[in-house]
């Protein structure tokens, strides 16, 4: 039996005894909505949403579709809204359920319809009685009372809640009650009681366009969007609370929680399965490829001798070697990648600096530079605490990256490579002023085996992915930003100074 | 099989190098012409007055080999660009035959979805002789 299964089967045994604790669950939830939370939530709150919105300011754009932010060590980093579906996806998100009150799904937004394309949706009712949906969608701007109790409810039948309108919910809940033209936070229900606290209502800060949805549940998402369409519907959260308060809601979420954390390990390893059998069908793919067209040089080659016929011969050795050629360069690659992902990453003191300068000698002694001017501006202690092998993979990468794609027409092409200690925080920033990479691609930089300028030079699409494979597993961030006039990628690196 | 001449649509060199060579090998004696990608092959055919100009009898191409990975535009978005081209342009007698190193069944039942597709083929044919015969019963229908 699933483990969905058998919390949802516990769920509703006891969801059965317990129907009125549900009914006085969302009357306390009502009441616990008008009162201030602990100081604890109310600081860490304030802290985190003006980082984040600190974050969005710098990040400002106008949105026809909704911009998905990861977090990672307190950062965030911005993917397209198809990533935004594959990672839901991936997580094992398989339904999206709306809610009746606001419109059926064929009045969402092209953004929210591109949501559903991938997912199964349901009305709440179908949710309540499925495998419990991760994402509830909705569209709505009830009173900030009416909210309180809606949520209460949602969150305890859906892991994650996605709010396309102008409300949001976080690990504490964001709503901007756009009567009131403020926000106001909630805490995040607690394991053992899904209290409702609200942390304060943060009306100091200025109203915003665009919102965060922090860490919800065990899924690691922020999400961006724009509150430009307020539904004229009420979420009737009274009509819900009367259908789950039947059900008693709040007995199955202490078994379902249980159960859940060994749904999200199965989820995990299902989504290491699926990268896994991504990246053998298409490396198989990219070594066949060339493995075919040797062999059918070889014949042309055979043929072309037993016919005396010698005119294409040497070209067709020289195609072969450059086929050979490329397949030991993807060889060399996947067995980066394997090991940027696969291996432990061990801190040691590294003279950055001198790191930087070595490599730029390495490339100018091979003539990797090809006439690139190699600028090193590192200001930081001359002891952090790194990964050499891992640090020396994503600066190749990134310098090499800057070389390749070097433009023509620039009379001094070069690459930057910037480092500063912030906040405790390594950043390191590589620019060039090179070709730039096109707007379409950037969403998909990091996908492995995907090339953007495979006129300008060859490559096996594995250099970005292992970059970031690496800055992963150092529990980093990484960032580009890129047009017509270069690029510039960005790592944040965090625990990179010594404990005294 | 009547061929006004053929189009090649593949990223590889040695790739469409081959393929020549065994059209050349088949003597079917029609004008090649070469693209290296969805992008390019889209220019080809809407570049229909410089066309007409320059080789009348050629254009279009009666048979189009298309292979599906490639970068910029691949196979299947060739394609879908395509679609809107063929009545425009009075294409729709133009023949594809997809090509593709791996032979997934979803890649195969999703070619043979187009109109205009009216053969697949694995990468690479053993012999002229192989190739022939595939492109003849791509144009039997």
């Amino acid at each position: 039996m699933s483990g969905t299964l058998r919390a949802n089967l516990s769920a509703a045994i006891i969801a059965s005894v317990g129907g009125l604790q549900g009914w006085l669950f969302f009357q306390s939830a009502q009441q616990q909505a008008a009162t201030l939370a602990s100081e604890q939530y109310h600081a860490a709150a304030q802290v985190r949403h003006a980082r984040i919105l600190g974050v969005l300011e710098q990040r400002r754009q106008s949105l026809e579709t909704l911009v998905a932010f990861y977090q990672a060590s307190g950062h965030v980093s911005a993917h397209d809204f198809s990533l935004f579906s594959e990672n839901l996806l991936s997580g094992g998100l398989r339904s999206v359920c709306w809610n009746t009150t606001t419109g059926a799904p064929e009045s969402f937004s092209a953004g929210e319809q591109a949501l559903c394309r991938h997912f199964d949706v349901l009305e709440p009712s179908q949710a309540l009685s499925s495998d419990p949906p991760l994402i509830v969608l909705s569209a709505f701007t009830a009173s900030g009372e009416e909210q309180a109790g809606f949520v209460s409810v949602i969150f305890s039948v859906s892991e994650l809640f996605y709010d396309v309108g102008p409300v949001g919910f976080g690990e504490y809940l964001v709503a901007n009650n756009s009567i009131q033209n403020s926000i106001t936070a909630y805490a995040h229900p607690s394991e053992a009681g899904r209290d409702l606290q609200p942390v304060a209502s943060l009306a100091a800060l200025p109203p915003v366009d665009s919102y965060d949805l922090l860490r919800l549940g065990n899924m690691q998402l922020v999400y961006l969007t724009h509150p430009a369409e307020t539904s004229p519907g009420q979420a009737s959260a009274l009509t819900i609370a009367l259908m789950l308060s039947a059900l008693g809601i709040v007995g199955a979420l202490l078994v379902r929680n249980l159960v859940l954390t060994r749904e999200v390990v199965r989820r995990e390893v299902e989504h290491r399965t699926a990268e896994l059998s991504q990246f053998a069908y298409r490396t198989s793919h990219d070594i066949r490829g060339p493995l075919a067209s040797i062999t059918g040089l070889c014949h042309a080659i055979l043929e072309d001798l037993s016919d005396g016929e010698l005119e294409e011969v040497e070209e067709n050795v020289e195609r072969i070697q450059r086929l050979a050629v490329r397949l030991d360069r993807l060889s060399g690659d996947i067995l980066a990648l394997t090991q940027a992902d696969l291996g432990r990453p061990e801190a040691e003191p590294v003279d950055l600096r001198a790191l930087i300068e070595g490599i730029h000698d390495q490339f100018e002694q091979t003539g990797a530079l090809r006439g690139v001017r190699a600028e090193a501006d590192v200001q930081v202690p001359a002891r952090l605490m790194l990964s050499r092998a891992r640090l020396s993979q994503i600066l190749e990468n990134l310098i090499s990256n800057g070389v390749k794609y070097a433009s023509p027409e620039v009379a001094e092409p070069w690459v930057r490579t910037r480092a500063r200690l912030i906040d405790h925080r390594l950043v390191i920033e590589i620019s060039d002023n090179g070709l730039g990479i096109p707007e379409g691609y950037l969403p998909r930089l990091f996908v492995m085996f995907e090339r953007f300028h495979p006129d300008v030079a060859p490559g096996s699409g594995l250099g970005l992915p292992i970059v970031k494979k690496h800055v992963e597993r150092l529990g980093g961030d990484i960032q580009v930003q890129s047009d017509q006039s270069g690029t510039t990628f960005t790592i944040t690196l965090p625990n990179v100074t010594e404990e005294p | 099989m009547n061929l006004s001449s053929i189009l090649i649509v593949d990223d590889c060199e040695s790739d469409r190098y081959l393929i020549q060579r065994m059209l050349r090998r088949a003597r079917l004696g029609v004008h090649i012409f070469e693209a290296t990608n969805g992008e390019a092959a889209l220019r080809f055919f809407t570049s229909r007055e410089t066309h007409e100009d320059e080789d009348p009898e050629r254009f279009p191409p009666t048979l189009v080999l298309l292979d599906i990975n490639m970068p910029r535009l691949g196979g299947f978005d060739f394609l879908e660009a395509f679609q809107g081209l063929r009545q425009e342009h009075g294409y729709e007698a133009v023949v594809f035959v997809m090509l593709t190193s791996s032979a997934r069944e979803e890649e195969r039942q999703r070619a043979l979805s187009y109109p205009c597709v009216k053969g697949f083929i694995t990468k690479l044919p053993k012999s002229s002789e192989a190739l022939l015969s595939l492109l003849r019963s791509a144009f039997q229908e």
